[in-house]
């Protein structure tokens, strides 16, 4: 379980993490043509934050890859701000100045909260030894883990503005009558512009292609979805046993039903081939309440008008059964001891309804999304998914012990050894195929 | 401010919850339950007197008959409370039961039970059934 939970937080912290601004360049680039860069090189250039109150000024370089198919680069130390202005001086003194959009990025946190504290407190939660003193391990980690994301996050925030803001990729510098210097003093200038004060006055970039992710004005767009799901999940029981090294000789069946799963999740989309979100999962079942959030990731692959996505996700379940059967059983032997003539042993063992578990489901999934109309889509899709299920019971086990006294009077004695709670886990791989309704908002 | 403000309330929080979960919790509870039962499955009534006497001192005596059929328990139930401290406070149960029956044609048999808690603080149920035939 180790292993798979090692691995789990892995796969998601990176993608997760990985646009984190601990983990980002610096610096931020504008992609422009071969011509442009060879005008601009014998210019020079800087960027302003486009802030009267607070001004930050910042170099900017030309970098030229050394793939030369690829397009030279204009290259500055990140600032904030959603329209920055890039000053252009030639060697004679004239100026242009052109309005350069960026774009706010959002990333995962990474904190304490939003990494390892589900994992943590799964495990406190989970164990069965000292649990009033682990609730109260957990309710104070999770004070102090919140004190310390509170003060790591305000602080990283406050120290490190600028790294959030970047020059959108589709944003490009191609003609030269873009940056072009302009002679203010030029008399032909001010018949054509009317004003050298014109030369302040400059026009915000348009964006040529607005998607639904990033508008006219290049800024950036999110789509929510709101999705419903229904399917048919079939089980297999990967594996059965008994938490915490204990033990039965009267088989206790705990597997869960085949039947209906239905979900609800409300994602976000921030680019074309990227969404994240949370879903709720329920199973239909009498015996059982199964019930689990899941925080997942999806990546989309357009395929005509539709678009497959492939994603997965890492959650917070809990789970109990409300009705189940009793076991018991006699045997000849104790700790692999004989009980002896006329003793048996019984191993009984009574189920306990309500039992809550906390566990951390794992899911894959593929999916196919059509759309039907401009903001509603449908979509067939196949899953697997990791669930435990459990099953608690009481387990007595009494020494059975019939004398004769006399040959009429005879007497059963029934002497209890043990007795103690004892949970049976089971491992189930559920492997389901549903149909759902996507609900762009 | 209002962060500030925010900020101390989690902190004090925070402390008080490590402070309220270092407090030790060695309570022990010990139960014993006992029961004896006689069952006449003769098909005659019978008569019974049985003598419990639990040591060191306490003795009680029954007087009843059974009819065919019929049974009769003696339950006895205790629950101790302690610390781990303090588990010379807990008491060790032992029950004797005496029994003289006495069928319809005046035969007699007489015979003892005992029956004693566990000891090292363990729970104890033991229940014993006398089955009187022909």
């Amino acid at each position: 379980m180790n292993r798979i939970l090692l691995f789990a937080v892995v796969t998601f912290a990176l993608p997760f993490c990985g646009c984190n601004s601990v983990f980002r360049s610096n610096k931020t680039q504008i992609k422009i043509s071969h011509d442009v860069a060879k005008y601009l090189a014998k210019t020079e250039m800087i960027i302003n934050n486009n802030n009267i109150n607070k001004q930050i000024i910042r170099p900017v370089k030309i970098q030229y890859l050394k793939n030369d198919t690829q397009q030279p680069r204009l290259s500055y130390k990140r600032v904030k701000g959603n329209v920055v202005v890039l000053q252009i001086k030639d060697s004679v003194g004239h100026q242009r100045h052109v309005a350069i959009p960026q774009v706010e990025l959002k990333a995962y946190p990474l904190l304490l909260s939003t990494t390892a504290s589900p994992s943590i407190t799964y495990f406190l939660l989970t164990s069965k030894k000292n649990q009033q003193r682990n609730i109260l391990v957990t309710l104070f980690y999770h004070a102090l883990a919140i004190n310390m994301d509170v003060w790591i996050g305000a602080t990283s925030m406050f120290a490190n503005p600028n790294a959030r803001y970047a020059v959108p990729k589709s944003f490009s510098i191609n003609q030269l009558s873009e940056v072009a210097t302009l002679d203010s003093v030029n008399p032909n200038f001010l018949q054509k512009e009317g004003d050298p004060a014109e030369l302040l006055n400059i026009p915000l970039p348009i964006n040529p292609n607005p998607t639904p992710f990033l508008t006219a004005d290049y800024q950036k767009k999110y789509q929510c979805i709101f999705t419903v799901n229904s399917g048919y999940g079939i089980n297999q029981a990967h594996s059965t046993k008994l938490i915490d090294n204990q033990t039965s000789r009267v088989p206790l069946p705990n597997k869960l039903t085949n039947g209906m799963w239905t979900s609800f999740g409300l994602l976000i989309q921030p680019r074309a081939n990227y969404q994240w979100g949370f879903s709720y999962h329920n199973k239909a079942d009498p015996n059982l309440s199964c019930d689990y959030l899941l925080n997942e990731i999806g990546f989309l692959i357009p395929f005509k008008k539709s678009h497959f996505e492939i994603g997965g996700g890492l959650g917070w379940g809990m789970t109990n059964h409300t009705i189940g059967n009793n076991y018991v059983d006699s045997f000849t032997t104790f700790q692999n001891k004989p009980v002896g003539n006329g003793r048996l042993l019984e191993e009984d063992y009574k189920f306990i309804p309500n039992v809550s578990h906390a566990f951390l489901p794992i899911n894959g999934h593929v999916q196919f999304i059509y759309p039907i109309k401009k903001n509603i889509e449908i979509t067939a899709s196949a899953s697997y998914s990791r669930i435990p299920s459990y099953s608690d019971f009481i387990k007595t086990e009494t020494l059975l012990i019939t004398q004769k006294i006399t040959p009429t009077i005879t007497s059963y004695k029934r002497d209890e050894l043990s007795y103690q709670q004892i949970t049976v886990k089971t491992v189930n791989q559920i492997y389901t195929l549903g149909l759902s309704i996507r609900v762009k908002i | 401010m209002k962060t500030t403000k925010i900020l101390f309330a989690i902190s004090a929080i925070t402390t008080t919850i490590f402070f309220a979960s270092c407090e030790p919790d060695n309570t022990i509870i010990v139960n014993d339950e006992i029961s004896q039962t006689i069952q006449n499955n003769k098909a005659d009534a019978i008569e019974v007197k049985t003598i419990i006497m639990r040591f060191p001192s306490d003795t009680q005596t029954y007087n009843y008959s059974l009819a065919s059929g019929e049974k009769r328990t003696f339950a006895f139930k205790q629950t101790q409370t302690g610390t781990l401290l303090k588990t010379t406070n807990f008491r060790y149960n032992l029950l004797v039961y005496h029994f003289e029956i006495t069928d319809s044609k005046g035969h007699k048999d007489s015979f003892q039970r005992r029956i004693e808690s566990k000891n090292s603080y363990k729970d104890t149920k033991i229940s014993e059934t006398i089955v009187i035939t022909d």
